[in-house]
């Protein structure tokens, strides 16, 4: 304990309690995400090889090339604003779950609910 | 008098509840978003096969498929209407359906100059990836936590 009183802020105990809720609410959010990500951006990378084995094989030409890699280009973009999304969605969750331990332990130790 | 490490986790305490209170930059799960997206993507399935049939044929040609085009810039600018109508600042959502956008007038400039058979399985697969993360991040929105599913 911190403090002498029967009120006072466990600061050890509630630390672990704030870090036990982070990591449970991303846990099953940040694996899965890692899985997503990896599938997507694997398959782009298999997309970008087919468009180099085109132009190779003299199936498009170079103009056609670019425009293909400029949408390859969209593609990843547009993927990885969805990635980020669901990434600040984890976040989101590893927030709320910290701020439900600290806040019942502050209000525990105010005596009223401030948070 | 409470120690210093008591009053500093008290702090911590305050302000991760104040940061908890902030709007997230993430818009709110939106049904109408979601099934616009859930239409796009058997839109886009039913072109490419269409477009796949038809390759090397006078019917893949672009002027045959005016009307979807059109089509599909209508719904992609009512879904980003409809995004940016939450005001969030650098939104996700909104951000991956301007790309979607971008990516449709791409595709529009390629198929007016016409496709290869080999270009349609490399379109297909761009345009698949950027609808089904859309509507993944839409589906996460409105889920409890941990249960993404790839």
């Amino acid at each position: 304990m911190s403090a002498a009183d029967g009120n006072a802020l466990d600061v050890e105990s509630l630390g672990k309690e704030m870090l036990d809720a982070a990591r449970a609410a991303v846990a099953g959010r940040a694996k899965a995400l890692q899985v997503l990500a990896e599938m997507e951006i694997r398959r782009l990378a298999d997309v970008l090889a087919d468009i180099a084995g085109m132009l190779a094989k003299g199936e498009i030409d170079r103009d056609r090339a670019k425009t293909l890699v400029r949408l390859h280009r969209r593609t990843v973009s547009s993927v990885l604003r969805s990635v980020e999304g669901l990434g600040i969605l984890a976040a989101d969750d590893a927030l709320k779950a910290v701020t439900r331990v600290a806040g019942a332990a502050v209000n525990r130790l105010l005596g009223f609910k401030l948070l | 008098m409470k120690r210093p490490s008591s009053v500093f986790t008290l702090l911590i305490a305050v302000v991760l509840a104040l940061l908890a209170g902030c709007v997230s930059r993430v818009a709110p799960h939106d049904e109408a978003i979601a099934a616009g997206l859930a239409k796009l993507q058997s839109s886009h399935a039913r072109f490419f096969d269409e477009l796949q049939q038809a390759v090397g044929t006078p019917d893949a040609a672009w002027e045959c498929h005016i009307a979807w085009y059109e089509q599909t810039r209508v719904e992609i600018a009512a879904l980003r209407t409809r995004a940016a109508s939450y005001h969030r600042k650098d939104d996700p959502t909104a951000g991956a359906l301007e790309m979607l956008d971008r990516s449709l007038a791409d595709l529009e400039e390629a198929h007016a100059g016409g496709l290869s058979r080999g270009e349609i399985p490399v379109l297909r697969t761009l345009f698949d990836s950027q609808l089904r993360m859309l509507i993944e991040l839409e589906a996460a929105k409105k889920r409890a936590p941990a249960e993404v599913t790839p």
